[in-house]
């Protein structure tokens, strides 16, 4: 694992912008669909509208870094900290509900929080918002990316391995069990889920605060956009829920799809988009399986 | 708290719970003292699986007083009242298939001080020595005593003080009850109360102190294991027969 991450780390050196640039979208999905799985494929519980703390780390990191001419690093933290309060905030109302109702519970707090930038003057409201350039080369630009993509991918792998093997992660599959079962057990399951959903939080946020220093320019239906979701749902199912190293390599087979596709075939990555979804539905309902 | 109070680990007063519109239990009184075995008997549908889950918080009173070791519960959490030394073993025992005994057990210690884990996990494997051999397998490819073992040992690790115990001889054979039984004894002995509910009269009355019968969501008959074994109708309420 370790050698793995040293080759990628070095990549960059050996490697061109596109495959860089590819790369970088794999590893942010990537740590998407690992942070998704702790609340849904460990916590039993889909969070369909989990796009939203992207879109509150992208904001966060913007405005951070815009209106208060403060340091990326600091937009970062920001931005993590809004997503994690988020989740607190709404977690004790959304946790009332159970599936289908609580994914759309939480696709109504994507949608609202999605209008309020919008019309937000401090978020630049509809016509989005422009961050300043990292400056100097493409290449030194996207390698910088590359590497904190990676990073925080590795991050997030490591803890999403210390949630699910430490306490909580007992807690975890005590509740994916059957609450009653948690709470006779002991487990404050209110909190547990909130804990689960704020650490996904964390880290999609995470993720959407370097995409928006990346791409220097967000608008709400590109931050807030519920494809995002889709994609990280479909890596999740392809590399099997409740598993750490899954997502990792259906994130390479679903993202490098869709490059191939944008590449050879302009404007099909949608369609390739929905026929994985239907593959991964009818052949691999239980995913790859990679139980680590 | 009156000596009386100090005696008694659980009083139940008047509970009235039920699900949605249902009302399932109306009103029943039990008693468990310190260290005792109490036996809750009843047929199928007579509202005992209910009481279980409103004694341990999974379902809300609507009526009536939970007092445990001297203290209202009845309108606190169910997370809490095993933290306050209430633990319940499910109906159908409900263990993590997937996970081994050992990570079922530990799952169990969610309230209890970290330094005390390894020691309430030896007390339990000093009470069941057949879940030592079996630590590190999967709980799904256990017989069903293992695996009642395990559920009320994984109910034990959080180191209560009454266990609730809902259907203990549900599909398991004979010689396997005899087992669990012998074992829920010295566990009794060790100081942690009991109420069991069971289907086995038989099972149900060999060691309790004492026995209620349910019926329909009321409390029929109760006196000692000796007492209600012997009422006349005993046998009518607990076999559904009418009196002729």
């Amino acid at each position: 694992m370790l050698l793995v991450l040293a080759a990628l780390a070095l990549a960059p050196r050996a490697v061109g912008l596109f495959a860089i640039s590819s790369l970088s979208d794999v590893f942010m999905i990537a740590t998407i669909a690992v942070a998704l799985n702790l609340i849904a494929g460990y916590g039993g519980y889909p969070a369909f509208g989990n796009v939203v703390f992207f879109g509150i780390g992208a904001y966060s990191t913007g405005v951070v870094m815009v209106r208060f001419g403060l340091p990326f690093a600091l937009g970062l933290a920001a931005g993590v900290a809004v997503s994690v309060a988020t989740a607190a905030l709404f977690g004790p109302l959304l946790f009332r509900l159970r599936g289908h109702y609580f994914a759309i519970g939480t696709l109504g707090l994507n949608g609202a929080v999605a209008q309020l930038v919008t019309n937000l003057p401090l978020s630049g409201g509809g016509k989005g918002l422009s961050l300043p350039l990292i400056g100097g080369s493409p290449f030194a630009a996207a390698s910088f990316f590359y590497e904190l993509y990676l990073g925080t991918l590795a991050l997030t792998v490591i803890a999403a391995y210390l949630i699910v093997r430490g306490p909580l992660g007992y807690a975890c599959r005590a509740l994916r069990s059957g609450e009653d079962v948690a709470q006779s057990l002991g487990v404050d399951t209110l909190r547990t889920k909130i804990a689960l959903w704020a650490a996904s939080a964390a880290f999609t946020g995470l993720a959407g605060g370097i995409y928006a220093y990346s791409l220097t320019y967000i608008e709400p239906p590109d931050v807030f956009n519920l494809a995002l979701s889709v994609k990280a749902f479909v890596i999740m199912l392809l590399g099997g829920t409740a598993t750490l190293l899954g997502p990792l390599v259906a994130a390479v087979l679903v993202e490098g799809a869709v490059a191939v596709t944008q590449h050879f075939l302009l404007n099909y990555d949608v369609g390739v988009l929905g026929l994985i979804i239907i593959a991964v539905i009818v052949f691999a309902p239980n995913g790859i399986r990679l139980r680590k | 708290m009156s000596e009386r109070e100090a005696s008694l680990t659980l009083e139940v007063r008047g509970l009235v719970a039920g699900y949605g519109d249902l009302e399932i239990l109306h009103g029943v009184d039990l008693t468990v003292g310190d260290g005792e075995w109490v036996a809750l008997l009843g047929v199928a549908g007579a509202g005992k699986s209910t009481f279980m889950k409103a004694l341990s918080g999974l379902i809300e009173t609507r009526a009536g007083s939970i007092r445990f070791a001297g203290t209202e519960i009845a309108g606190i959490e169910a997370h809490r009242r095993v933290a306050r030394g209430v633990a319940l073993v499910p109906e159908g025992r409900r263990l993590f298939a997937g996970m081994t005994v050992a990570e079922n057990l530990l799952a169990g210690a969610h309230t209890l001080e970290a330094s005390k884990i390894a020691m309430q996990r030896e007390r339990i494997l000093s009470v069941f020595p057949a879940l030592r051999e079996r630590l590190g397998q999967v709980v799904g490819t256990l017989s069903g005593g293992e695996q009642q073992m395990c559920a009320i040992g994984r109910s034990l690790m959080s180191s209560p003080r009454l266990l609730l115990i809902d259907e203990l001889s549900l599909g398991l054979a004979p010689f396997l009850v005899d087992e669990l039984l012998d074992a829920l004894e010295r566990i009794r002995c060790d100081g942690t109360a009991l109420l069991v509910v069971e289907q086995d009269v038989d099972a149900a009355l060999r060691y309790a102190n004492r026995a209620y019968v349910m019926q329909l969501g009321r409390i029929v008959l109760t006196g000692s294991a000796a007492e209600v074994r012997a009422d006349a109708s005993f046998a009518i309420s607990y076999m559904g027969l009418s009196p002729t």
